[in-house]
C-alpha cells in the first residue's frame, strides 16, 4: 500500500542528501511538492500516480541543487567546491610524471607493451604501403573519370576485356558521347635496329593516335596530340631512348624493325611509365602494323580498347545505347555486348571481375588484425599490471580525483604509448620496406603520392590504437574503490577476467586463423606445383621463332635435333600453359545457330610426342607438309564429347574463320588426344583442336635431358645463333613459366607465412607477459605446494593447463572460421587440394607450442624455485 | 518560448505577479502558466533559484505563515526597493515592447 508521508519523507530524505540545498530550501520545495500533489489528486489522480508525477516535475536531486547552489554562490563558475575541478593544469605535469615513472619501474612490461604495439603497427604500415599502391593504379591520368575500358560481355558467362577493333571507330563516328578512342595491343615483339645496335624489344604497344590525348604520360619530347599521327611514327620512354641514342636528340632518328619489315620514325620521347599505370610499354606504335584488315573485322575479338566519353555523359545510360551493336553489325545470332568500364576500376576488377581488389581486401583484413591482436596484448597486459598502481589511484581519489579523471589520465598513458609505438614503428619501416617490396614483388615507397594522406592514416591509426587497447585497462584503473586499495596490497585483484580470457581466446583464435591460411595456400601451391597437366613441362624449354629461322625451320630441327642431350624439338604457335587464341567450329547437329568457340592451336606433327601427350585414337599428324593432311585435325576427348561423337575419327567440322579460304574450312578429325590444361588451372579443360599448319609456329620445344641441361642449352644456344645471328637467344623452361603463372599464389603463401609468423610473435609476447604476471602472483602457492610435495612437472602442468584451456576454447572458434574461409579462397581453383585434417591440427599444434613455449619457460624457473625462499619472501 | 527569453522574462515576470498581494512558489507557476495561456512553462528548478537571487537583491522578502489550509509556506512580497524595481522593468519591457509595435505596424498596414 502506497503511504504517502513515507514517500515524501524518502524525498525529503534524498533532497537533504545534496550539499546545495539548505533545509529551508528543502521545506520550501517540499510544500511546493505537497502543493502541486494535492492539485494533481484533486484532478482525479491515484496519490502514488501523483506523488511519482509531482516528483517528476520537480527534477533531479543534483540538477535543482547546482541552480540553487548557482543563485547563490559568487563564484563565477558555478561549480560547486565540493566537486573536483574539470582540469588542474598543475596535474598535468604529475601525470607525465607518474606514467614515466611507472614505466621505468616496470620496464619489462613496458618494453612489452611498447614492442607488441610497435610491431603490429609496423605490420599494419607495410600492408597499407602496399594497399595503398594498389589502390593508385591508374589514378594519375587527367581525365581519369571519362576514361573507359571496353568490355565484352555475354548472356552466357562473365565478361572479358578484349574486344573486336571495328568497333571502336565505329563508336566513334556513329555516337556524339564518344570524344576519342584508343585500340590498345601491348604485346608486340621485334628486332629492332639502330645502326649497330639492336634489342630485342617485347614491350611495343600497338595503338592509336588518341593514346597520348586520352592518357596522360608526360611528354618530355614531342607533342601529344599529334606524335602517332603518321603511321610510321613511333615513342619511345626515356630510357629506351637512352638504350639506342644515348645522349643524342631522339626526335627524327629512325629505328628499323624486323616485324613489320619497316622503318619507323621517333616523334616523341615521354616519361618512364609510372609503377602504378596498368598500361605498360617501352614503345608505342600505330595498331595499323597489326593488318589493316584484321582490325577492320568485326568477328574477330582482338586486344584491348578505350574509349574517352564527353563532360557530361552518363556510362550506365551510354552502355544501354551501344548494347545491340553487334547484332546490327555482324547478325542477331550474335551474343556478344559492348560493356564499358571506368579505366580506373580495370586493374583491381580484371575482366569486370572483382580480381585484385579481393587481395586488396583480404590483407586489409589482415593488417586490421594484426593491428587488433597487438591492441589486445596491450589491453591485458595493462590490466594485469594495474593492481600495482591501485594505490595511486587511491591516493588520487582520496584527495578528490573523480573516477572521470582517472579514466581520462590512463587513457592519455594509453595514448602516449600508442603514439611512441607509433613513432618507433615508422623508424623502422625505412629498414623492412626494401624487404617487404621484394615480398610484395613491387617497389613500395612509404609516403608515395599522397603523403597528406598518409599522415592522416598514421595519426588516425594510433589515435584508434590507443583509445581501443586503453580504454578497457582505464576503466578498471578507474573503478578500484580506494579504501580497498589502501588497505591492503591483496585487494582489489584484477577484475574481469572473464574479459581478458576473451580476449586471449579471440587473440589465439585470430592466429589460428592466419596460420592455417598460411599452410593452405602453401599446400595449394605445393598441389597445382605437382599437378598433372596432361603433358609434360619439367624438360621442355621454350624458344621464340623468328624471321630468320621461320623460312629454314626444317634445318633448324634438324640442326638442333642432332646435337647432344637434345630429345625433341617440335613448333607451336601458342605455349600449351597459356593458349589465348580461340576458334570457332559448327558441326553437325550443333544444337546453337552460331559456332562454338573451342580453343586452338597450329602444331607440329611431333608436337604430340615431345609434350608426352596421349594419343587414344586414331593417329598423330604426318609429317608431309602437303594440302591433304593440312585439312585435318586432331582434337580433345572434351571436343568430342562436345560433338556428340561415339567415333568422330574420318568426320568433318567446320571451321568458321573469316580470314580462312571458304574452300578450306572443312576439317576432318584424324586422332583424338587426352584431356589436358591449356591455360591456367584456375580454368578448366576445355575443348581443343590441333591443326597442323606451320607459317605462324612462333614456339620452339626443345625437349632436353634432365641430366645434360647445361650441354643442351649450349648446343640450343649454337643453333640458334647459327641460324639466327641478328636474334638473341633467350630461353625459358616451361616449369619456371608455370610457376610464374602462379606468382600471385606463391607471393600470397609468402605473404601469409610473414603475417602468421608476426601474429605469432605478437602472442608469443603478450601470453610472455602473462604468465610472467602469473607467475610472480602464485609465488607463495607454488611453495607451499612444493613443500606439499607436488613435482616440477606437476606444478608446470598446473600452472599452463589454464592456457591450454583457452587454446581449446580458441580452437572451437577457429577451426569452422577456418574452413569457411579458405574452402571459399580454394573455390577459386577449378583444381584444389582438399582440407585435410592435419591442416587444422598442425595449426592447432604450432599454436599449442608457441603457448608452451611462451607460457612454460617462465613457469618452469617459478616452479624450480627453492620454496624456502618464497615463503620467505614477504 | 527560448530559454534566455524565459530567464530574461522571469524578473519582471514575478515582480508584476506580487505587485498586488503576496505569493508562494506553486501559484506563482500556476499563475504564469494561466497568464500565458500555458505557451510559458517555467520549471521549478528556474523559479526558485529565481526567487532567492531576488530576495539576495532585496527587491522581495519572505517570511514563512500559515496558509489557510492550514500548511506552512513561505510567502514572498515586494520590497519598496522591489516597487522601484518593477517601475524601471516596466520603462523598459515598454520600450522594446513599442519599438516592435513601430517596426511591425507599418507593414501590417500595407497589406
Amino acid at each position: 500500500m502506497f503511504e504517502l508521508e513515507e514517500a515524501i519523507k524518502n524525498w525529503r530524505k534524498r533532497m537533504e542528501a545534496d550539499p546545495a540545498l539548505e533545509p529551508g530550501y528543502v521545506a520550501e520545495l517540499e510544500s511546493h511538492l505537497r502543493d502541486k500533489i494535492d492539485d494533481l489528486a484533486s484532478r482525479g489522480r491515484a496519490p502514488e500516480q501523483a506523488f511519482d508525477d509531482a516528483v517528476r516535475a520537480l527534477g533531479q536531486t543534483g540538477l535543482i541543487g547546482s541552480q540553487f547552489f548557482k543563485a547563490h554562490t559568487p563564484r563565477r563558475s558555478g561549480r560547486p567546491s565540493w566537486q573536483a575541478p574539470r582540469f588542474v593544469p598543475a596535474l598535468a605535469w604529475n601525470y607525465v610524471h607518474t606514467a614515466a615513472r611507472a614505466f621505468r619501474r616496470n620496464r619489462a612490461f613496458a618494453t612489452l607493451n611498447v614492442a607488441g604495439l610497435a610491431v603490429g603497427m609496423l605490420t599494419f604500415l607495410l600492408i597499407m604501403t602496399w594497399v595503398r599502391h594498389e589502390l593508385s593504379y591508374d589514378r594519375f591520368h587527367k581525365n581519369g573519370d571519362r576514361l573507359f575500358m571496353v568490355l565484352t560481355e555475354d548472356n552466357k558467362g562473365p565478361s572479358w576485356s578484349t574486344t573486336s577493333y571495328a568497333l571502336p571507330p565505329a563508336l566513334k563516328a556513329g555516337y556524339p558521347e564518344v570524344e576519342d578512342f584508343a585500340r590498345v595491343w601491348p604485346w608486340h615483339d621485334s628486332l629492332v635496329k639502330y645502326g649497330d645496335i639492336r634489342f630485342e624489344e617485347d614491350s611495343v604497344t600497338l595503338t592509336d593516335p588518341g593514346f597520348f590525348r586520352m592518357f596522360s604520360f608526360p611528354f618530355v619530347k614531342g607533342d601529344p596530340d599529334s606524335a602517332l599521327l603518321d603511321k610510321n611514327s613511333l615513342v619511345l620512354t626515356e630510357s629506351t631512348a637512352r638504350r639506342y641514342f644515348g645522349d643524342e636528340d631522339p626526335i627524327g632518328k629512325v629505328l628499323k624493325f624486323a616485324d613489320p619489315d619497316e622503318d619507323l620514325k621517333v616523334t616523341g620521347v615521354v616519361r618512364d611509365v609510372p609503377a602504378n599505370s596498368s598500361l605498360r610499354f617501352d614503345m608505342v606504335g600505330r595498331v595499323e602494323w597489326l593488318g589493316e584488315e584484321r582490325i577492320a573485322r568485326w568477328t574477330e575479338w582482338v586486344g584491348y580498347a578505350y574509349v574517352q566519353l564527353r563532360p557530361g555523359v552518363a556510362y550506365e545510360a551510354f552502355n544501354k545505347k551501344i548494347k545491340g551493336i553487334f547484332q546490327e553489325r555482324i547478325g542477331p545470332n550474335w551474343p556478344p555486348m559492348p560493356l564499358l568500364q571506368p579505366f580506373s576500376k580495370s586493374y583491381l576488377y580484371q575482366d569486370g571481375r572483382p580480381g585484385i581488389i579481393v587481395r586488396v581486401v583480404i590483407f586489409s583484413a589482415v593488417a586490421v588484425l594484426v593491428l587488433l591482436l597487438a591492441c589486445v596484448n596491450f589491453t591485458n597486459l595493462s590490466a594485469v599490471q594495474s593492481i600495482r598502481r591501485a594505490r595511486e589511484v587511491g591516493m588520487r581519489k582520496t584527495v578528490g580525483a573523480t573516477r572521470g579523471q582517472i579514466a581520462r589520465q590512463f587513457l592519455g598513458e594509453a595514448l602516449l604509448l600508442s603514439f611512441l609505438s607509433m613513432a618507433l614503428a615508422l623508424a623502422a619501416v625505412p629498414v623492412m620496406l626494401p624487404a617487404f617490396s621484394r615480398l610484395a614483388g613491387k617497389s613500395l615507397t612509404l609516403f608515395g603520392a599522397d603523403p597528406a594522406g598518409l599522415i592522416a592514416l598514421l595519426g588516425l591509426t594510433a589515435a584508434a590504437t590507443g583509445f581501443l587497447a586503453g580504454s578497457y585497462p582505464a576503466f578498471l584503473l578507474s573503478s578500484f574503490k580506494p579504501v580497498e586499495t589502501l588497505r591492503n596490497r591483496a585487494a582489489g585483484s584484477p577484475g574481469g577476467s572473464r574479459f581478458r580470457k576473451a580476449l586471449i581466446v579471440f587473440q589465439f583464435a585470430a592466429s589460428v586463423v592466419i596460420l592455417l591460411g598460411a599452410i593452405v595456400v602453401s599446400r595449394q601451391l605445393r598441389f597445382i606445383r605437382t599437378f598433372d597437366l596432361g603433358f609434360e613441362r619439367d624438360q621442355i624449354v621454350s624458344l621464340l621463332n623468328n624471321i630468320q629461322i621461320l623460312p629454314r625451320m626444317d634445318a633448324f630441327k634438324q640442326d638442333l635435333g642432332g646435337r647432344p642431350g637434345i630429345l625433341g624439338v617440335a613448333y607451336a604457335a601458342q605455349r600449351p600453359l597459356s593458349v589465348g587464341q580461340t576458334i570457332g567450329v559448327g558441326w553437325e547437329g550443333n544444337p546453337e545457330p552460331i559456332p562454338a568457340r573451342i580453343g586452338y592451336t597450329m602444331a607440329d606433327y611431333d608436337f604430340f610426342e615431345v609434350f608426352g601427350m596421349e594419343i587414344l585414337r586414331g593417329r598423330a599428324f604426318l609429317p608431309a607438309f602437303n594440302d591433304a593432311e593440312a585439312d585435318t585435325c586432331i582434337v580433345n576427348e572434351a571436343a568430342a564429347k562436345m560433338f556428340g561423337w561415339e567415333d568422330p575419327i574420318g568426320r568433318t567440322i567446320y571451321w568458321s574463320q573469316d580470314s580462312i579460304d571458304p574452300s578450306r574450312r572443312n576439317v576432318r578429325i584424324i586422332g583424338v588426344v587426352k584431356d589436358f590444361y591449356d591455360r591456367s588451372l584456375r580454368s578448366g579443360i576445355r575443348p581443343f583442336m590441333f591443326r597442323v599448319w606451320r607459317p605462324y609456329n612462333s614456339f620452339i620445344f626443345v625437349k632436353v635431358d634432365k641430366g645434360r641441361v647445361p650441354e643442351a642449352l649450349a648446343g640450343a644456344k649454337a643453333a640458334f645463333e647459327k641460324f639466327a645471328p641478328d636474334h638473341s637467344f633467350r630461353y625459358e623452361f616451361l616449369d619456371a613459366a608455370f610457376d610464374r603463372q602462379y606468382a600471385v599464389e606463391a607471393q600470397q603463401g609468402r605473404l601469409f607465412n610473414a603475417f602468421g609468423a608476426l601474429s605469432l610473435f605478437i602472442a608469443a609476447l603478450g601470453l610472455f607477459g602473462l604468465a610472467a604476471y602469473t607467475a610472480e602472483r602464485r609465488t607463495k602457492e607454488i611453495g607451499i605446494r612444493k613443500v606439499a610435495g607436488a613435482s616440477v612437472p606437476k606444478l608446470v602442468i598446473h600452472l599452463t593447463r589454464d592456457y591450454l584451456a583457452l587454446v581449446g576454447a580458441a580452437l572451437l572458434i577457429a577451426w569452422p572460421a577456418g574452413y569457411f574461409i579458405m574452402s571459399k579462397w580454394l573455390a577459386g581453383y577449378v583444381q584444389r587440394t582438399p582440407l585435410r585434417p592435419w591442416y587444422f591440427l598442425a595449426a592447432a599444434a604450432v599454436m599449442m607450442a608457441v603457448v608452451l613455449a611462451a607460457v612454460g619457460s617462465r613457469t618452469l624457473r617459478a616452479a624450480r624455485a627453492n620454496p624456502a625462499d618464497c615463503l620467505r619472501y614477504e | 518560448m527560448s530559454k534566455t527569453l524565459i530567464a530574461a522574462s522571469a524578473r519582471p515576470m514575478v515582480l508584476s505577479l506580487l505587485l498586488n498581494e503576496e505569493s508562494y512558489g506553486y501559484r506563482i507557476l500556476q499563475d504564469v502558466m494561466s497568464l500565458s495561456g500555458g505557451t510559458i512553462d517555467w520549471s521549478e528548478a528556474l523559479l526558485y533559484p529565481v526567487l532567492h537571487r531576488m530576495e539576495n537583491e532585496g527587491v522581495i522578502r519572505s517570511r514563512w505563515r500559515i496558509s489557510e489550509e492550514k500548511r506552512m509556506r513561505k510567502y514572498y512580497a515586494l520590497t519598496d526597493f522591489g516597487r522601484r524595481e518593477l517601475e524601471v522593468e516596466k520603462e523598459r519591457w515598454l520600450s522594446i515592447h513599442g519599438a516592435f509595435l513601430r517596426l511591425w505596424a507599418p507593414a501590417e498596414g500595407s497589406e
